[in-house]
C-alpha cells in the first residue's frame, strides 16, 4: 500500500493499517459480548469497556468545566494501567450537539489507550502542544512527528469506530443530510461530513479492504461501501 | 518567554508552570498524555498552554462531573 493522505500531514500506511486492526479487533470485542452489535449509536460505554479488557487498563472519565478556545480535551496514562479522559463540559451551544462532542473526545481519547504503541508515548505534554501547534501550520507533504501522527490517527480510528464504515453508501445514497446523519450516529456534523469526503472515503476503503474488516454487521456485511 | 521580575524574580510563564505540573505527574507515574485541539491556526504556545492550566485548576476546584455515557448494551451490564 502506499502513503495514505489525510488533511495537510501524511501519516504512514503501516501505522494507519495497524490502527484500522485495532479498530477491528474493538469491533469483534464488542460483537462478542453486545446485544445488537450492529445497532447505532455506538455504546462510548461498550467500547471503553472492550479497551479495557483488551489492554488491561482502567479508564476513569471526567467533564471538566474551563474555558477554552483551543483545548477540548486531554487523556493521560499511567503506568499501573489506569487511565484519564478530561473533557471539556461545554463544547457547543446546541445540547445534543455539546453531547455528541462529548462521545466524540472521549472515544478517541480512548483509542489513543488501544492503538497508541510505546513508541508513541510522551509525558512532556508540554512538547506534545507544541508539536501539534507547528504541525498545524505546515503544508503539503510532511513527514509528521510522532505525536501529531498520533492525534491523526486516533481521531481516524475514532471516525471508523462511531460512524462505521459499512453504512456509508446506503446513507449516501438515502440523501439524508449531514445533521440528520448526526443525530443518527450521535457524533458531531464535523465527524459526518469528513468521514463522507471523497478523501477520506477513499482512504478507508482501501484499508478496510486491505485488511478485509467488516463492520459492525460480523462476516456477512460489506466493507467495500 | 521567562518574564523578569523588577529585581531579578522569575515569572513562570503557563508553559513554564504546565512542564512543571507534568514533571510532577510523570513522578508519579505519568507516561503519556495527549490532547484533543481544534482552531490552532492562530494559536500560540502560551495560550494552549494556559488552557491545559485552565483544566488542571478547574480539576482543582472541583469543577468536575463523571462522565457515564450510559448507553451501554452489553448483556450483563
Amino acid at each position: 500500500m502506499t502513503d495514505a493522505s489525510h488533511g495537510t500531514s501524511w501519516v504512514y500506511s503501516e501505522k494507519l493499517e495497524y490502527a484500522f486492526r485495532k479498530v477491528r479487533d474493538i469491533q469483534e470485542f464488542v460483537r462478542t459480548y453486545v446485544i445488537s452489535p450492529d445497532k447505532i449509536p455506538v455504546s462510548i460505554e461498550d467500547v471503553q469497556w472492550a479497551v479495557e479488557q483488551k489492554y488491561g487498563l482502567k479508564i476513569r472519565k471526567e467533564l471538566v468545566d474551563f474555558e477554552a478556545q483551543h483545548i477540548r480535551g486531554m487523556m493521560e496514562r499511567y503506568e499501573d494501567g489506569t487511565a484519564n479522559v478530561f473533557v471539556r463540559e461545554y463544547q457547543d451551544a446546541n445540547k445534543d450537539i455539546n453531547l455528541y462532542w462529548h462521545r466524540f473526545i472521549t472515544l478517541k481519547e480512548i483509542v489513543h489507550l488501544g492503538i497508541d504503541e510505546k513508541e508513541d508515548w510522551n509525558p512532556d505534554g508540554c512538547f506534545t502542544l507544541d508539536e501539534l501547534i507547528k504541525e498545524n501550520g505546515y503544508s503539503g507533504i510532511n513527514k509528521v512527528m510522532s505525536e501529531t501522527q498520533s492525534e491523526h490517527l486516533a481521531e481516524i480510528a475514532a471516525i471508523e469506530l462511531l460512524y462505521p464504515f459499512e453504512f456509508r453508501a446506503s446513507d449516501i445514497a438515502s440523501g439524508k443530510s449531514v445533521m440528520q446523519l448526526s443525530h443518527e450516529y450521535q457524533v458531531p456534523p464535523y465527524v459526518i461530513a469528513r468521514a463522507l469526503s471523497p478523501n477520506h472515503m477513499k482512504m478507508a476503503r482501501a484499508v478496510w479492504n486491505e485488511i478485509r474488516g467488516h463492520g459492525l454487521g460480523g462476516l456477512g456485511s460489506s466493507p467495500t461501501g | 518567554m521567562v518574564n523578569v521580575k523588577k529585581g531579578g524574580e522569575l515569572d513562570m510563564t503557563e508553559c513554564m508552570t504546565l512542564a512543571s505540573h507534568f514533571k510532577d505527574l510523570a513522578k508519579q507515574g505519568l507516561v503519556d498524555v495527549k490532547f484533543y485541539v481544534r482552531n490552532l491556526d492562530e494559536a500560540v504556545s502560551e495560550q494552549v498552554c494556559s488552557e491545559v492550566n485552565a483544566l488542571y485548576a478547574a480539576r482543582s476546584a472541583g469543577k468536575i462531573k463523571a462522565l457515564n455515557f450510559e448507553d451501554s448494551r452489553r448483556a450483563n451490564t
